[in-house]
Parts: structure tokens; C-alpha cells; sequence
């Protein structure tokens, strides 16, 4: 039998519940709505810099890529979809996921190189102007890339 | 978001919160979110370092961390927040954030003694409800020799079936023969009903 201590520490946080000044779900929601808003176009550049880097990451990477490629591939994608999606960026969002699929994968097969620079591609072309349409078709290639 | 939860209403503006991400932009995001909760205080961190400064020197009301840093060290920080040190600060709830994630990492995370882990990209509704559910819980906190952190067990449905649990006070789901007679009603309303008592 594992020895177990249980208790009950002091929770700071209820005294804010329903306190002086306290504000709704919806008032809050509608700040940060309005917060994000306000670092969206700056913070969208960060991602395009962000995507640039990965352009140049692929044209300099061994092949098959390193461990240490890989995860630097994985690292910077994974912040282009956490990014972009806090932004609502749905398509770039989730072709910087397929992107980190795609790199994660275990014994990952050849002519990852090529994936991962029709990734950046894509990426960079989602953030351009298109068709709803387009962007879901883009996406849909890359997932089959990423997970065959 | 529950009707429950949009009703609810708090005050976050005395709180202090430790926010721990892995990029400039991710804590900017973090921090916007927040500062629309009406949260004022805020300790940023970028590694695992400063986040282990600001906890040591500051009284925390929760921690929001994603501890994939590419410094590393985010996983080593939250083990050691929750069992390594005499600090109050080792039993503020733990908000985990984590990006492209694998299932090795939720068990990683949860194991850590996380309250609850929340799927990046961060949506302010998502965050919004976790603090809430934070600010309501009455988790026991748990300290064993494996593990430091809210209980991990949300339901008591006693052990699996062939186990005896690993707790002292876990029940076998097999029920044992009555040691007194049912009771009747009116002994279970006697009970209940208030009675004047003569002195």
C-alpha cells in the first residue's frame, strides 16, 4: 500500500469568485477578443518571418534530416500552428500541424526533404489571398503527405 | 462554454500569475488573453530559469505553463514547483499548455501534477472555463512518493476489478453481508426530523 498524504490546501482563487468588481464570461471574453485583436497584424508578421525561416531551414538541412533538424523543423512549425490559430489562421494552422506530423513521425521515410519544402511552401502560399476552396485542397494534400 | 460558466463571474485584478511559454509571440498571445480576465500581475518567463525566480520570490495564484521550452528544462521546473520546494507556491494550480502534442506527452504532463492541460491554439473561451473550474475545485491534493499534485481521480468508482487499491481507504467493489438489520422508515425519519430536547 503506497503511503498517500491527502489534504486540502488553501485555493487563493475562490475568494475571486463572485467578488467586488468581478466581471462575466462574456465581458472577459469580449476583452480578450479585443486585446488579440490588437496584436494580430504584428504578431501574423512574426508567423511570415517565422515561415521565411523555415524556407531557409529546408534549403540548408542534410537528407534525410538530423534528429536535431527534425526538431528544429518541429519547433518552428509549432509555433506557426499555435500562432496562427490563436489568430484564426485555420488553413496556415493546419498545415503547420501536418508540418509537425510530418516531422514527429517515427522512422520517418525518404524524401522527407521534399515534404517538409512543399510544407513551407504551402504555408507561405495559405498566407497569401485564395478561395476557401483552394486553401482546404492545399491542406488536404498536405495530410496525405503527412500521414500516408 | 457552459451557460454556467458565461454567468459566472470573477475578479482576477489582485491576482498574480506565473505564465511560462515558449516564445516571445506565444507569451504575448498568453498575456492579452489574460489581461482581458482583468489578471494585472503577471511574471513572464521564457526559460526554465526565470520561471524558477519568479516562483521562488513571488505569492502565486496559478501558473499557466507550456513546458516544451526549447531551452528545455520546462518538465524539470513544474516537478521540482510541485515537490522540491518549502515554497506555498507548491500547491498553485497548474494550468499546462502544450502545442503539437503525442500522447506520451499528456501522461508526461499529467504526471507532472498539472490541474489541467489545455490544446494550443489558445482560445480565451477555453482558458476562460479552466480558471473558473480551478477556482471552484475542492481537489484533495495528493502527496506520495510517485506522485505531487491535485488527485488524478475525478470519480471514485473504487479499484479496477481483481485489484485491492493502492490507497488505504479504497473500497473492493464487492459488497460484504449486513453487520445490523435494514432499518426501517421511521427509524431513518427519526433521524432526520428535528426534536425537542428536554433538559
Amino acid at each position: 500500500m503506497t503511503d498517500v498524504k491527502l489534504h486540502y490546501p488553501k485555493n487563493t482563487l475562490r475568494k475571486t469568485l463572485n467578488a467586488p468588481g468581478a466581471i462575466s464570461g462574456i465581458e472577459a471574453l469580449r476583452s480578450a477578443a479585443k486585446n488579440l485583436d490588437s496584436i494580430a497584424e504584428f504578431s501574423m508578421q512574426a508567423v511570415d518571418r517565422k515561415i521565411a525561416a523555415l524556407e531557409e531551414m529546408v534549403a540548408e538541412c542534410s537528407d534525410p534530416p538530423s534528429a536535431e533538424e527534425r526538431a528544429a523543423f518541429h519547433r518552428l512549425a509549432n509555433e506557426i500552428f499555435t500562432e496562427s490559430g490563436a489568430f484564426g489562421h485555420e488553413a496556415c494552422s493546419q498545415a503547420a500541424h501536418s508540418l509537425c506530423d510530418l516531422v514527429a513521425a517515427e522512422g520517418a521515410k525518404g524524401r522527407q526533404v521534399e515534404a517538409i519544402a512543399v510544407h513551407a511552401a504551402s504555408l507561405k502560399a495559405l498566407r497569401g489571398h485564395g478561395a476557401p476552396e483552394m486553401r482546404n485542397a492545399i491542406v488536404d494534400g498536405l495530410r496525405k503527405l503527412s500521414r500516408p | 462554454m457552459t451557460a454556467a460558466d458565461s454567468d459566472a463571474r470573477i475578479n482576477l485584478g489582485k491576482t498574480s500569475a506565473l505564465l511560462l511559454e515558449s516564445s516571445a509571440h506565444g507569451l504575448d498571445i498568453l498575456a492579452q488573453i489574460l489581461l482581458g480576465f482583468g489578471v494585472r500581475t503577471f511574471h513572464r518567463c521564457l526559460t526554465a530559469e526565470e520561471a524558477r525566480i519568479a516562483f521562488d520570490r513571488s505569492a502565486l495564484d496559478f501558473i499557466i505553463a507550456d513546458p516544451n521550452l526549447p531551452t528545455g528544462g520546462g518538465h524539470e521546473f513544474l516537478k521540482w514547483a510541485r515537490r522540491n520546494t518549502p515554497s506555498p507556491n507548491r500547491h498553485t494550480p497548474i494550468i499546462l499548455t502544450t502545442g503539437h502534442v503525442q500522447m506520451s506527452d499528456v501522461r508526461r504532463a499529467r504526471d507532472i501534477g498539472a490541474n489541467f492541460i489545455v490544446a494550443k491554439p489558445l482560445q480565451p473561451g477555453v482558458l476562460w472555463q479552466r480558471i473558473l473550474w480551478i477556482a471552484r475545485e475542492n481537489r484533495a491534493f495528493v502527496e506520495s512518493d510517485n506522485y505531487v499534485g491535485p488527485d488524478r481521480r475525478f470519480r471514485n468508482l473504487g479499484p479496477p476489478p481483481g485489484m485491492t487499491g493502492r490507497r488505504e481507504g479504497d473500497l473492493g467493489l464487492e459488497v460484504g453481508a449486513a453487520l445490523a438489520p435494514n432499518m426501517s422508515d421511521t427509524e431513518l425519519s427519526a433521524m432526520f426530523k428535528p426534536m425537542k430536547v428536554a433538559l
